[in-house]
Protein backbone atom coordinates (compact mmCIF):
# COMPACT_ATOMS: atom_id res chain seq x y z
CA UNK A 1 0.00 0.00 0.00
CA UNK A 2 1.23 3.66 -1.07
CA UNK A 3 1.32 6.53 1.37
CA UNK A 4 2.45 4.74 4.45
CA UNK A 5 3.80 7.49 6.23
CA UNK A 6 -0.03 8.84 6.58
CA UNK A 7 -1.67 5.57 7.35
CA UNK A 8 -2.48 6.72 10.95
CA UNK A 9 -4.07 9.95 9.95
CA UNK A 10 -6.11 8.50 7.88
CA UNK A 11 -7.23 5.49 9.64
CA UNK A 12 -7.73 8.17 13.03
CA UNK A 13 -10.00 10.35 10.45
CA UNK A 14 -11.57 7.30 9.16
CA UNK A 15 -10.43 6.82 5.67
CA UNK A 16 -9.02 3.52 6.28
CA UNK A 17 -10.81 0.99 8.06
CA UNK A 18 -9.29 -1.07 11.87
CA UNK A 19 -8.72 -3.86 9.10
CA UNK A 20 -6.78 -2.22 6.14
CA UNK A 21 -4.25 -0.44 8.97
CA UNK A 22 -3.70 -4.02 10.26
CA UNK A 23 -3.48 -5.76 6.81
CA UNK A 24 -0.95 -2.51 5.82
CA UNK A 25 0.90 -2.30 9.38
CA UNK A 26 0.43 -5.50 11.46
CA UNK A 27 -2.15 -6.80 14.26
CA UNK A 28 -0.76 -4.93 16.52
CA UNK A 29 -0.68 -1.59 14.51
CA UNK A 30 -3.79 0.09 17.07
CA UNK A 31 -2.19 -0.86 20.04
CA UNK A 32 -3.57 1.45 22.99
CA UNK A 33 -4.94 4.43 20.13
CA UNK A 34 -8.31 3.68 20.88
CA UNK A 35 -7.67 4.28 24.72
CA UNK A 36 -5.31 6.96 24.07
CA UNK A 37 -7.47 8.65 21.30
CA UNK A 38 -10.84 8.42 23.74
CA UNK A 39 -8.82 9.59 26.94
CA UNK A 40 -7.38 13.11 24.86
CA UNK A 41 -11.11 13.84 23.18
CA UNK A 42 -12.19 14.01 26.76
CA UNK A 43 -10.10 16.80 27.05
CA UNK A 44 -10.13 20.92 27.25
CA UNK A 45 -7.79 23.67 27.82
CA UNK A 46 -9.01 26.23 30.15
CA UNK A 47 -12.07 28.33 28.87
CA UNK A 48 -10.95 30.89 26.94
CA UNK A 49 -13.19 34.41 27.93
CA UNK A 50 -13.00 36.05 24.80
CA UNK A 51 -15.41 39.32 25.96
CA UNK A 52 -12.60 39.65 28.49
CA UNK A 53 -10.13 38.87 26.26
CA UNK A 54 -11.60 41.71 24.00
CA UNK A 55 -11.67 44.28 26.12
CA UNK A 56 -8.73 43.79 27.07
CA UNK A 57 -7.27 44.19 23.15
CA UNK A 58 -9.16 47.35 23.20
CA UNK A 59 -8.17 48.85 26.12
CA UNK A 60 -4.49 47.88 25.30
CA UNK A 61 -4.53 48.95 21.20
CA UNK A 62 -7.64 50.90 20.57
CA UNK A 63 -7.84 53.28 23.34
CA UNK A 64 -4.94 55.57 22.68
CA UNK A 65 -6.07 59.08 24.25
CA UNK A 66 -3.98 58.63 27.86
CA UNK A 67 -5.58 60.45 30.72
CA UNK A 68 -3.76 63.30 32.59
CA UNK A 69 -2.92 62.74 35.81
CA UNK A 70 -2.52 65.89 38.35
CA UNK A 71 -0.06 65.17 41.96
CA UNK A 72 -0.64 66.79 44.72
CA UNK A 73 1.23 66.65 47.80
CA UNK A 74 -1.40 64.39 49.57
CA UNK A 75 -0.86 61.55 47.10
CA UNK A 76 2.85 62.32 46.73
CA UNK A 77 3.65 61.81 50.21
CA UNK A 78 1.15 59.02 50.34
CA UNK A 79 3.26 57.54 47.68
CA UNK A 80 6.30 57.85 49.96
CA UNK A 81 5.16 56.59 52.83
CA UNK A 82 4.21 53.11 51.22
CA UNK A 83 7.11 53.19 49.38
CA UNK A 84 9.02 53.38 52.85
CA UNK A 85 6.38 50.40 53.93
CA UNK A 86 7.59 48.56 50.79
CA UNK A 87 10.94 49.15 51.87
CA UNK A 88 10.78 47.96 54.90
CA UNK A 89 8.27 44.85 53.78
CA UNK A 90 11.13 43.72 51.23
CA UNK A 91 13.35 43.98 53.36
CA UNK A 92 11.95 41.62 56.12
CA UNK A 93 11.15 39.10 53.27
CA UNK A 94 14.85 39.42 52.20
CA UNK A 95 15.91 37.94 55.29
CA UNK A 96 13.28 35.53 55.68
CA UNK A 97 11.26 34.39 52.80
CA UNK A 98 9.00 32.50 55.30
CA UNK A 99 5.57 33.61 55.96
CA UNK A 100 3.75 32.16 59.08
CA UNK A 101 0.26 32.76 60.09
CA UNK A 102 -0.96 31.61 63.68
CA UNK A 103 -4.54 31.62 64.76
CA UNK A 104 -4.68 32.36 68.51
CA UNK A 105 -7.62 30.66 70.65
CA UNK A 106 -10.67 31.31 70.42
CA UNK A 107 -9.80 33.19 66.79
CA UNK A 108 -10.44 31.86 63.21
CA UNK A 109 -8.01 33.81 60.76
CA UNK A 110 -8.64 34.58 57.21
CA UNK A 111 -5.87 34.79 54.21
CA UNK A 112 -6.04 35.35 50.69
CA UNK A 113 -2.90 34.32 49.04
CA UNK A 114 -1.14 35.74 45.92
CA UNK A 115 -3.08 33.91 43.04
CA UNK A 116 -6.44 34.33 45.28
CA UNK A 117 -6.49 30.91 46.82
CA UNK A 118 -7.56 31.67 50.57
CA UNK A 119 -7.18 29.69 54.00
CA UNK A 120 -9.17 30.01 56.82
CA UNK A 121 -7.32 28.48 59.96
CA UNK A 122 -8.93 27.28 62.80
CA UNK A 123 -8.14 28.07 66.39
CA UNK A 124 -4.60 27.41 67.36
CA UNK A 125 -3.51 26.59 64.32
CA UNK A 126 0.12 27.41 61.97
CA UNK A 127 0.33 27.52 58.54
CA UNK A 128 4.10 28.16 56.55
CA UNK A 129 4.69 29.19 53.40
CA UNK A 130 7.73 30.54 51.29
CA UNK A 131 6.48 33.43 49.53
CA UNK A 132 9.42 33.62 46.93
CA UNK A 133 8.35 30.45 45.01
CA UNK A 134 4.92 30.34 45.71
CA UNK A 135 3.56 30.69 41.90
CA UNK A 136 5.47 27.47 41.26
CA UNK A 137 5.66 25.88 44.30
CA UNK A 138 2.81 25.99 46.19
CA UNK A 139 3.33 24.08 49.27
CA UNK A 140 1.86 24.97 52.92
CA UNK A 141 3.00 23.55 55.98
CA UNK A 142 -0.11 23.00 58.45
CA UNK A 143 0.01 22.26 62.25
CA UNK A 144 -3.64 22.13 62.96
CA UNK A 145 -6.95 22.55 60.78
CA UNK A 146 -7.47 24.89 58.19
CA UNK A 147 -9.81 25.53 55.35
CA UNK A 148 -8.82 25.59 51.72
CA UNK A 149 -10.19 27.29 48.43
CA UNK A 150 -7.81 26.35 45.85
CA UNK A 151 -7.60 28.22 42.46
CA UNK A 152 -6.20 26.44 39.41
CA UNK A 153 -2.92 26.71 38.91
CA UNK A 154 0.49 24.95 40.17
CA UNK A 155 -0.20 21.87 42.22
CA UNK A 156 -0.87 22.46 45.58
CA UNK A 157 0.04 20.98 48.42
CA UNK A 158 -0.08 20.71 52.27
CA UNK A 159 2.07 18.78 54.21
CA UNK A 160 1.44 18.05 57.98
CA UNK A 161 3.90 15.83 60.42
CA UNK A 162 0.84 13.43 59.51
CA UNK A 163 0.58 12.83 55.89
CA UNK A 164 0.80 15.06 52.64
CA UNK A 165 -2.34 16.39 50.71
CA UNK A 166 -2.19 17.09 47.07
CA UNK A 167 -4.79 19.03 45.46
CA UNK A 168 -6.51 17.67 42.38
CA UNK A 169 -9.02 20.28 42.97
CA UNK A 170 -10.46 22.79 44.94
CA UNK A 171 -12.17 23.12 48.29
CA UNK A 172 -11.34 20.99 50.98
CA UNK A 173 -10.55 20.61 54.71
CA UNK A 174 -7.76 19.12 56.63
CA UNK A 175 -7.39 18.63 60.42
CA UNK A 176 -3.86 17.08 61.65
CA UNK A 177 -3.88 17.44 65.61
CA UNK A 178 -1.88 15.01 67.56
CA UNK A 179 -1.32 12.01 65.61
CA UNK A 180 -4.68 11.92 63.52
CA UNK A 181 -5.56 13.04 60.44
CA UNK A 182 -9.00 13.91 59.03
CA UNK A 183 -9.42 15.40 55.34
CA UNK A 184 -12.99 16.51 54.04
CA UNK A 185 -13.46 17.43 49.98
CA UNK A 186 -16.06 19.67 49.48
CA UNK A 187 -15.41 20.34 45.67
CA UNK A 188 -13.04 18.87 42.88
CA UNK A 189 -10.27 15.97 44.26
CA UNK A 190 -8.01 15.79 46.63
CA UNK A 191 -4.92 13.11 47.06
CA UNK A 192 -3.76 12.09 50.37
CA UNK A 193 -0.70 10.38 51.19
CA UNK A 194 0.16 9.13 54.38
CA UNK A 195 3.09 6.76 54.30
CA UNK A 196 3.19 4.81 51.59
CA UNK A 197 -1.43 4.84 51.76
CA UNK A 198 -2.24 6.83 48.97
CA UNK A 199 -5.59 7.70 48.34
CA UNK A 200 -7.97 10.49 45.67
CA UNK A 201 -11.06 11.79 47.57
CA UNK A 202 -13.43 13.33 45.02
CA UNK A 203 -16.71 16.00 46.58
CA UNK A 204 -18.30 14.57 49.38
CA UNK A 205 -16.09 12.22 50.68
CA UNK A 206 -14.08 12.04 54.10
CA UNK A 207 -10.83 9.66 54.81
CA UNK A 208 -9.53 9.54 58.92
CA UNK A 209 -6.34 8.26 59.18
CA UNK A 210 -5.24 7.27 62.98
CA UNK A 211 -1.90 6.03 64.10
CA UNK A 212 -0.62 6.16 60.67
CA UNK A 213 -3.58 3.63 58.99
CA UNK A 214 -6.19 4.81 56.71
CA UNK A 215 -9.56 4.11 57.12
CA UNK A 216 -12.47 3.44 54.79
CA UNK A 217 -13.37 6.41 52.96
CA UNK A 218 -16.62 8.22 54.24
CA UNK A 219 -19.86 10.19 52.31
CA UNK A 220 -20.09 13.47 54.03
CA UNK A 221 -22.99 16.08 53.64
CA UNK A 222 -21.90 18.84 54.67
CA UNK A 223 -20.43 21.58 52.42
CA UNK A 224 -17.93 23.22 54.99
CA UNK A 225 -16.35 22.24 57.64
CA UNK A 226 -18.22 22.21 60.72
CA UNK A 227 -15.87 24.39 62.82
CA UNK A 228 -16.51 27.14 60.01
CA UNK A 229 -20.26 26.84 61.19
CA UNK A 230 -19.44 26.53 65.04
CA UNK A 231 -19.30 23.11 65.41
CA UNK A 232 -16.61 20.55 65.98
CA UNK A 233 -17.68 17.15 64.89
CA UNK A 234 -15.67 13.96 65.45
CA UNK A 235 -15.82 10.52 64.07
CA UNK A 236 -14.41 7.38 66.41
CA UNK A 237 -11.95 10.28 67.65
CA UNK A 238 -9.48 9.64 70.74
CA UNK A 239 -11.43 11.28 73.40
CA UNK A 240 -7.90 12.98 74.69
CA UNK A 241 -7.86 15.20 70.80
CA UNK A 242 -11.29 16.63 71.42
CA UNK A 243 -10.44 17.54 74.49
CA UNK A 244 -7.70 19.25 73.11
CA UNK A 245 -10.29 21.00 70.25
CA UNK A 246 -12.47 21.73 73.60
CA UNK A 247 -9.38 23.49 74.98
CA UNK A 248 -8.70 25.29 72.22
CA UNK A 249 -11.90 26.48 71.38
CA UNK A 250 -13.13 27.64 74.86
CA UNK A 251 -9.30 28.51 75.39
CA UNK A 252 -9.75 26.37 78.87
CA UNK A 253 -7.99 23.88 80.44
CA UNK A 254 -9.05 19.88 80.90
CA UNK A 255 -8.13 17.92 83.36
CA UNK A 256 -9.07 14.17 82.76
CA UNK A 257 -9.10 11.50 84.51
CA UNK A 258 -10.31 8.19 81.93
CA UNK A 259 -8.05 7.52 78.98
CA UNK A 260 -8.14 5.61 76.17
CA UNK A 261 -11.99 6.37 74.56
CA UNK A 262 -13.09 7.36 71.73
CA UNK A 263 -16.24 9.93 70.81
CA UNK A 264 -18.22 10.32 67.72
CA UNK A 265 -20.64 13.17 67.78
CA UNK A 266 -20.41 17.18 67.54
CA UNK A 267 -19.72 19.68 70.42
CA UNK A 268 -21.15 23.76 69.62
CA UNK A 269 -18.72 26.59 70.21
CA UNK A 270 -20.81 28.93 72.37
CA UNK A 271 -22.16 27.08 74.98
CA UNK A 272 -19.15 25.48 77.15
CA UNK A 273 -21.55 24.13 79.65
CA UNK A 274 -23.45 22.35 76.56
CA UNK A 275 -20.48 21.22 74.44
CA UNK A 276 -18.99 19.57 77.89
CA UNK A 277 -21.89 17.35 78.42
CA UNK A 278 -22.50 16.80 74.65
CA UNK A 279 -18.96 14.86 75.07
CA UNK A 280 -19.16 13.22 78.64
CA UNK A 281 -22.84 11.87 78.44
CA UNK A 282 -22.75 9.81 75.88
CA UNK A 283 -19.74 8.63 77.56
CA UNK A 284 -20.93 7.66 80.67
CA UNK A 285 -18.52 10.94 82.37
CA UNK A 286 -18.88 13.35 85.28
CA UNK A 287 -17.11 16.57 84.26
CA UNK A 288 -17.19 19.71 87.27
CA UNK A 289 -16.59 23.39 85.92
CA UNK A 290 -14.49 26.12 87.65
CA UNK A 291 -16.21 29.00 88.67
CA UNK A 292 -13.73 31.42 86.27
CA UNK A 293 -15.02 29.13 83.82
CA UNK A 294 -11.26 27.96 83.02
CA UNK A 295 -10.97 24.73 84.24
CA UNK A 296 -13.11 21.42 83.43
CA UNK A 297 -12.24 18.29 85.36
CA UNK A 298 -13.73 14.92 84.08
CA UNK A 299 -13.78 11.63 85.62
CA UNK B 1 -18.53 50.74 1.25
CA UNK B 2 -17.40 47.31 1.37
CA UNK B 3 -16.50 45.28 4.67
CA UNK B 4 -13.08 45.59 5.40
CA UNK B 5 -11.26 44.09 8.63
CA UNK B 6 -10.59 48.13 9.63
CA UNK B 7 -14.30 48.20 10.76
CA UNK B 8 -15.10 47.80 14.33
CA UNK B 9 -17.98 45.32 14.13
CA UNK B 10 -16.10 43.06 11.47
CA UNK B 11 -13.04 43.49 13.77
CA UNK B 12 -14.81 42.35 16.89
CA UNK B 13 -16.55 39.00 15.09
CA UNK B 14 -13.18 38.13 14.05
CA UNK B 15 -11.62 38.07 17.44
CA UNK B 16 -14.39 36.22 18.67
CA UNK B 17 -14.57 33.87 16.19
CA UNK B 18 -10.08 32.98 16.33
CA UNK B 19 -9.02 34.32 19.35
CA UNK B 20 -9.67 30.81 21.27
CA UNK B 21 -8.47 28.40 19.07
CA UNK B 22 -5.27 31.04 18.68
CA UNK B 23 -4.64 30.54 22.57
CA UNK B 24 -4.94 27.30 22.14
CA UNK B 25 -2.50 26.54 19.57
CA UNK B 26 -0.41 28.85 21.27
CA UNK B 27 -0.88 26.48 24.60
CA UNK B 28 0.13 23.53 22.73
CA UNK B 29 3.29 24.95 21.35
CA UNK B 30 4.80 26.38 25.21
CA UNK B 31 2.75 25.14 27.68
CA UNK B 32 2.03 28.76 29.50
CA UNK B 33 -1.82 29.65 29.13
CA UNK B 34 -0.90 33.40 30.43
CA UNK B 35 2.05 33.70 27.44
CA UNK B 36 -0.46 32.39 24.98
CA UNK B 37 -3.13 34.93 26.01
CA UNK B 38 -0.47 37.52 25.56
CA UNK B 39 0.72 36.54 22.36
CA UNK B 40 -2.84 36.49 20.49
CA UNK B 41 -3.49 40.16 22.24
CA UNK B 42 -0.19 41.16 20.19
CA UNK B 43 -1.35 39.15 17.16
CA UNK B 44 -4.41 40.82 16.91
CA UNK B 45 -2.82 44.43 17.69
CA UNK B 46 -0.62 43.65 14.57
CA UNK B 47 -4.01 42.91 12.39
CA UNK B 48 -5.75 45.77 13.58
CA UNK B 49 -2.67 48.10 12.68
CA UNK B 50 -2.20 46.15 9.42
CA UNK B 51 -5.75 46.08 8.89
CA UNK B 52 -6.25 48.13 5.53
CA UNK B 53 -4.00 45.01 3.63
CA UNK B 54 -5.40 41.73 5.06
CA UNK B 55 -8.52 40.99 3.40
CA UNK B 56 -11.29 39.33 5.75
CA UNK B 57 -10.76 35.43 4.29
CA UNK B 58 -6.63 36.20 5.01
CA UNK B 59 -7.17 37.17 8.56
CA UNK B 60 -7.32 33.99 10.00
CA UNK B 61 -4.11 32.77 8.65
CA UNK B 62 -2.43 36.14 9.30
CA UNK B 63 -3.10 35.63 12.54
CA UNK B 64 -1.08 32.11 12.86
CA UNK B 65 1.42 33.30 11.21
CA UNK B 66 1.80 36.95 13.18
CA UNK B 67 1.52 34.62 16.56
CA UNK B 68 3.86 31.96 14.99
CA UNK B 69 6.58 35.05 14.49
CA UNK B 70 5.64 36.41 17.73
CA UNK B 71 6.15 33.23 19.78
CA UNK B 72 9.78 32.06 18.03
CA UNK B 73 10.86 35.47 18.98
CA UNK B 74 9.67 35.99 22.63
CA UNK B 75 8.58 32.16 24.51
CA UNK B 76 10.70 30.51 25.95
CA UNK B 77 9.66 26.94 25.15
CA UNK B 78 12.45 24.36 25.82
CA UNK B 79 10.43 22.41 28.49
CA UNK B 80 6.56 22.29 27.40
CA UNK B 81 4.65 20.53 30.28
CA UNK B 82 1.15 20.70 28.71
CA UNK B 83 -2.45 19.84 31.48
CA UNK B 84 -5.41 19.43 30.75
CA UNK B 85 -8.93 19.34 32.00
CA UNK B 86 -11.72 16.62 31.84
CA UNK B 87 -14.73 17.64 30.52
CA UNK B 88 -18.07 15.70 31.18
CA UNK B 89 -17.40 14.36 34.84
CA UNK B 90 -20.45 12.37 35.37
CA UNK B 91 -21.38 8.99 37.10
CA UNK B 92 -18.29 9.70 39.02
CA UNK B 93 -19.75 8.12 42.50
CA UNK B 94 -19.54 4.86 41.63
CA UNK B 95 -16.06 4.82 40.47
CA UNK B 96 -13.73 2.84 42.90
CA UNK B 97 -10.89 5.18 43.87
CA UNK B 98 -8.30 2.74 42.13
CA UNK B 99 -9.89 2.78 39.00
CA UNK B 100 -9.69 7.18 39.68
CA UNK B 101 -5.91 6.48 40.55
CA UNK B 102 -5.25 4.63 37.63
CA UNK B 103 -7.43 6.77 35.69
CA UNK B 104 -5.36 10.00 37.05
CA UNK B 105 -2.07 8.32 36.48
CA UNK B 106 -2.86 7.38 33.01
CA UNK B 107 -3.91 11.00 32.02
CA UNK B 108 -0.57 12.01 33.31
CA UNK B 109 1.64 9.58 31.71
CA UNK B 110 -0.37 10.66 28.38
CA UNK B 111 0.09 14.33 29.19
CA UNK B 112 3.51 14.03 29.53
CA UNK B 113 3.98 11.78 26.48
CA UNK B 114 1.97 14.10 24.46
CA UNK B 115 4.22 16.79 25.52
CA UNK B 116 7.44 15.11 24.94
CA UNK B 117 5.87 15.52 21.46
CA UNK B 118 8.14 17.44 18.56
CA UNK B 119 6.03 20.79 18.57
CA UNK B 120 4.51 20.06 15.15
CA UNK B 121 3.50 16.80 15.93
CA UNK B 122 2.30 18.28 18.87
CA UNK B 123 0.61 21.01 17.94
CA UNK B 124 -1.35 19.24 14.73
CA UNK B 125 -2.61 16.08 16.97
CA UNK B 126 -4.54 18.56 19.58
CA UNK B 127 -5.28 20.59 17.30
CA UNK B 128 -7.74 17.51 15.71
CA UNK B 129 -8.31 15.87 19.16
CA UNK B 130 -9.14 19.40 21.31
CA UNK B 131 -10.27 21.82 18.74
CA UNK B 132 -11.87 19.44 16.43
CA UNK B 133 -10.42 20.76 13.62
CA UNK B 134 -10.09 18.70 10.32
CA UNK B 135 -6.50 18.04 8.54
CA UNK B 136 -7.62 20.47 6.25
CA UNK B 137 -8.31 23.32 8.34
CA UNK B 138 -5.17 22.56 10.59
CA UNK B 139 -2.94 22.51 6.65
CA UNK B 140 -4.86 26.50 5.90
CA UNK B 141 -4.10 27.60 9.01
CA UNK B 142 -0.49 26.76 9.64
CA UNK B 143 0.06 27.41 5.70
CA UNK B 144 1.40 23.88 4.79
CA UNK B 145 0.11 21.32 2.57
CA UNK B 146 -2.49 18.50 4.00
CA UNK B 147 0.11 15.79 3.44
CA UNK B 148 2.23 17.65 5.50
CA UNK B 149 -0.40 17.73 8.27
CA UNK B 150 -1.33 14.44 7.61
CA UNK B 151 2.73 12.57 7.98
CA UNK B 152 2.86 15.07 11.53
CA UNK B 153 -0.21 13.40 12.58
CA UNK B 154 0.97 9.67 11.40
CA UNK B 155 4.23 10.00 13.16
CA UNK B 156 2.34 11.31 16.39
CA UNK B 157 -0.03 7.90 17.11
CA UNK B 158 3.31 5.83 16.18
CA UNK B 159 4.87 7.19 19.56
CA UNK B 160 1.42 7.45 21.32
CA UNK B 161 0.21 3.85 20.10
CA UNK B 162 2.98 2.61 22.93
CA UNK B 163 1.56 4.28 26.29
CA UNK B 164 -0.35 2.12 28.30
CA UNK B 165 -2.74 2.63 30.92
CA UNK B 166 -0.75 0.76 33.64
CA UNK B 167 2.53 1.04 35.54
Amino acid sequence: MKNKDVLYAKWLSGEISDEELQSALGVEAIGNLDLVVKTVDQWSTPKYDTSAGYEKFKEKHRNKSTPIRKLNWFKISGLAASFLVLLFVGNKFFINQNEELYAKNGHNEKKTLANGSEISLNDGSTITYNTQNWTSERVIELSGEAVFQVTKGSPFVVNTKNGVIRVLGTQFNVRAWGSNLYVECYEGKVEVTVNNQKTILIANEAVNVLQGNMDDKQIITNKTPSWQNGTSRFYNENLQIVLEELERQYDIKVNLKTMDRSFSGTFRHNDLENAIRNICKPLGLNFTISEDQKLVVIE
Amino acid sequence: MSKSVCQEKVFESIFSTHAESLVNFMYYKCGDYPASEDIVQEAFGKLWKECAKVSIEKSKSFLFTVATNMFLNKVKHDKVVLKFARRGQSERSIETPQYLLEEAEFKQKLELAISALPEGQRVVFLMNRIDKMKYKEIANNLGLSVKAIEKRMHKALVSLRKITPKL
